[in-house]
């Protein structure tokens, strides 16, 4: 029996309509925001996706973050390092001047004076603070890295043994400095150096000679000392170099994995607008048919035939 | 033999008439709810072998037998059951679907992201007090999301708990109603009174009921209707005059039971089976589930965090003091008060130390709890539970549809129909009124002889 009552033809009629305008709503709704999932229950798998990709997107932001403070930090570092070998390279000439036996006790002296000023910077450059105003050597330690005897000029060291490290995602970390003992300590003939106290030494010596033979070799037995810690300041700058570049991969490796990230969300829950669009606008023919032939059937009434 | 056939044409007439009142009855109610199609049923009227000589036949025209309500029973049977089923999975969805949005939207999952996503970006520099301050920001925010789903889930539940009720009260009225129809259609022995609109009152409501809740009817000899709810012989609800009344009960954690007082006054509880009442019975459960999920989501993030504080300490130089109270998501607070105490140290770091073990300890405490995945394992649930039941509930609707559509072609009005017999009626009692005319130009021809 295919004879249907009035009053459920409108229903059902209006049913349909009902249903097909829907449709189309929820495509235009896609197109609209550009996602397939306007909520969970759309797609409860994808959305679960969804929700997984975006939390990685956040923490990755985080990790970017983090990236970009080691990169600034390690910079510095390898900045303030290349400072301390131009200052050696200036103190190691001076010395070579020094242990010559054609200059002078007073010329000697006022080598010792221009050594001593630079033992100056160098004691300021260990004491270098970093963007967030703790001390760029000083590993965890906040403060001074070092202070030094107002006498002596003996330095001690406040910091913590080992430098930071920082996360850069899962997996992967990155220290992010040297401690002043890394590279102001070094080994020469058998024995444990600090630059610091070996320059202060060599300037009070060719300052107050207890005469002038031990003066040059004093500075003769110094320039082996600057050379080997010349060559512990250059190891630590290798390795801040090398850090400096593992940062360069890490992010080439976060650029990727956000591309990657990215393609995964348009896959799992992206609209594919030319289909969605094709898709609209045959809904909306559809829709648009549905309601002429409404209008058409509702005006065929026996009624309205019959005079 | 002209007095014959006027008496013969006149019950015509009346026949047609009878049969044109009822036309125009179908037309004026094609629109109204519950109205089932009615048509005029005629016997003809003949009095062969009845005090009449061999070969005569005495003809006494036509008489109307009774006025027939075009309905079957099962087919109404059918309505009530696969409504009952599409009611209860409607309201099942329309109620999962309010969980599942009111969890998606108050934002607890991102709250979570951001939290580990701002204590990560902590480590960088873990003395930083702005940074610290975005820990803190992103704790409080998460924690007031935590009260945020739950108060949403909370009035969901709530409002599932209302609308139940007043459907308890609607069952009951409509019981009532159901109790004086059934005094009506009982004291109703008259069979030329109007017995088919006392059965359409009758049979709407019985439709209206098994929208609230599953119902099993028995239609009485008299036509009274006898109303059991419950599983198997169920209880009685209404049984001729008498009706019982439907109680609804709040369990201490939000979920709903039912007792029925019968007829009789005696107490049974019912599980109802389909309707609106067992939608909501299975939303609210859901609901509690739901509720008590949170919970254990948010607990999961405070243990996890607060025992994490404990083995820190902060930039005093104190141990690292719990940075939510509460037992679940309704009460969960952040505590701290200042940047400073969050405990990002390792136990016996000096005051202001830039030592971060002890945060990237509480990072990966959190990334092994995996306390995000188990909030968006938590929101899978409940959108999936949405989708599942959503396919069900199309397939509940497509049945009663179409039962709703094979009633309607049965026991609707068809305007077509109708206008058809508008015509075909009035050309009965125009032929009616034909023959009296005839009849009469043959008795005056008699007379006229």
């Amino acid at each position: 029996m295919t004879n249907v009552s009035t009053s459920a033809f409108y229903q059902n009629a209006i049913a349909s309509m009902t249903d097909l305008r829907k449709q189309t709503e929820k495509l235009q709704a896609q197109i609209d925001t550009g996602s397939t999932i306007q909520h969970s229950r759309d797609n409860p798998l994808a959305a679960a996706q969804m929700r997984a990709l975006q939390a990685a997107d956040t923490l990755a932001s985080a990790d970017k973050a983090n990236t970009s403070a080691a990169k600034t930090q390690l910079t510095q570092t390898d900045d303030t390092l290349s400072q301390f070998t131009d200052i050696l390279s200036q103190i190691t000439t001076l010395t070579t001047q020094a242990a010559s036996s054609t200059l002078s006790d007073s010329q000697r002296a006022s080598v010792g004076q221009q050594i001593g000023a630079y033992y100056d910077s160098l004691a300021n450059l260990a004491n270098t603070k970093d963007a967030q105003g703790n001390p760029l050597f000083g590993g965890q330690a906040t403060g001074n890295a070092y202070t030094f005897d107002p006498t002596t000029g003996a330095p001690t060291y406040n910091g913590t043994t080992t430098a930071s490290t920082l996360s850069l995602g899962p997996g992967l970390s990155v220290t992010t400095g040297v401690t002043g003992p890394e590279f102001l300590d070094f080994q020469s003939g058998g024995v444990s150096k600090n630059l610091l106290t070996t320059v202060k030494t060599l300037a009070n010596t060719l300052q107050n000679p207890s005469s002038t033979a031990a003066a040059v070799s004093a500075a003769k037995n110094a320039l082996d000392d600057l050379g080997a810690a010349t060559a512990s300041v250059s190891a630590s700058q290798t390795v801040v170099g090398a850090r400096l570049d593992w940062i360069t991969t890490t992010t080439n490796m976060q650029t990727q994995t956000a591309a990657q990230r990215a393609t995964r969300e348009a896959d799992v829950g992206g609209t594919d607008l030319a289909a969605t669009i094709a898709k609209l606008s045959q809904q909306m023919t559809v829709l648009q048919a549905a309601q002429s032939s409404f209008v058409k059937v509702a005006n065929l009434s026996l009624f309205s035939m019959l005079n | 033999m002209s007095a014959n056939m006027i008496s013969i044409a006149s019950s015509g007439l009346r026949a047609a008439r009878a049969a044109l009142d009822v036309t125009s009855q179908n037309i004026a109610n094609a629109g109204t709810e519950g109205y089932v199609r009615r048509s005029v049923s005629q016997n003809e009227l003949s009095a062969s072998n009845l005090h009449a000589s061999y070969g005569e036949i005495s003809q006494l025209g036509v008489r109307v037998a009774g006025i027939t309500r075009n309905v079957s029973g099962f087919d109404q049977a059918e309505v009530r059951r696969t409504t009952s089923d599409a009611t209860r999975a409607d309201t099942l969805v329309d109620g999962l679907t309010q969980l599942s949005d009111t969890a998606d939207n108050s934002g607890v999952f991102t709250a979570i992201t951001n939290f580990q996503s701002a204590l990560s970006q902590m480590t960088a520099s873990p003395a930083n007090s702005s940074l610290r301050a975005n820990v803190v920001e992103a704790a409080r925010t998460m924690a007031q999301s935590f009260n945020a789903a739950n108060n949403g889930l909370q009035s969901a539940v709530t409002g599932m708990q209302n609308e139940a009720a007043a459907g308890v009260k609607d069952l009951n009225d409509l019981a009532t109603n159901l109790a004086q129809v059934n005094i009506r259609i009982s004291a109703d022995t008259d069979p030329a009174s109007n017995s088919a609109g006392l059965l359409d009152e009758r049979d709407t409501i019985l439709q209206k009921m098994a929208a609230i809740t599953h119902i099993n009817t028995t239609i009485n000899a008299d036509n009274t209707v006898t109303v059991q709810l419950g599983t198997g012989t169920g209880t009685t609800l209404v049984d001729h005059a008498a009706a019982g009344s439907l109680a609804m009960t709040k369990g201490s954690d939000g979920n709903i039971s039912f007792t029925l007082a019968d007829t009789t006054g005696a107490s049974t509880a019912i599980t109802p089976a389909g309707g609106s009442l067992a939608g909501q019975q299975q939303a609210i459960s859901a609901g509690v589930t739901a509720l008590s999920g949170l919970d254990s989501v948010a607990s999961a993030m405070m243990s996890t965090i607060n025992t994490a504080q404990g083995h820190g300490v902060d930039q005093t130089g104190a141990t690292g003091a719990a940075m939510f109270t509460g037992n679940g998501a309704a009460d969960m607070t952040m505590a701290l008060t200042n940047p400073n105490q969050l405990a990002a140290a390792s136990a016996g770091s000096t005051v202001s130390s830039q030592n971060g073990s002890n945060l990237s300890a509480m990072i990966s405490s959190l990334t092994s709890a995996n306390v995000s995945g188990q909030m968006n394992d938590y929101l899978f649930g409940l959108s999936s539970a949405v989708a599942s039941n959503t396919t069900m509930r199309d397939a509940f609707d497509t049945i009663a549809t179409n039962a709703k559509t094979s009633l309607a072609a049965a026991s609707g009005v068809d305007l077509d129909t109708e206008a058809a017999n508008l015509v075909r009626y009035q050309q009965a009692y125009q032929a009616s009124s034909k023959v009296i005319q005839v009849a009469s130009t043959l008795f005056d021809q008699l007379l006229n002889l």
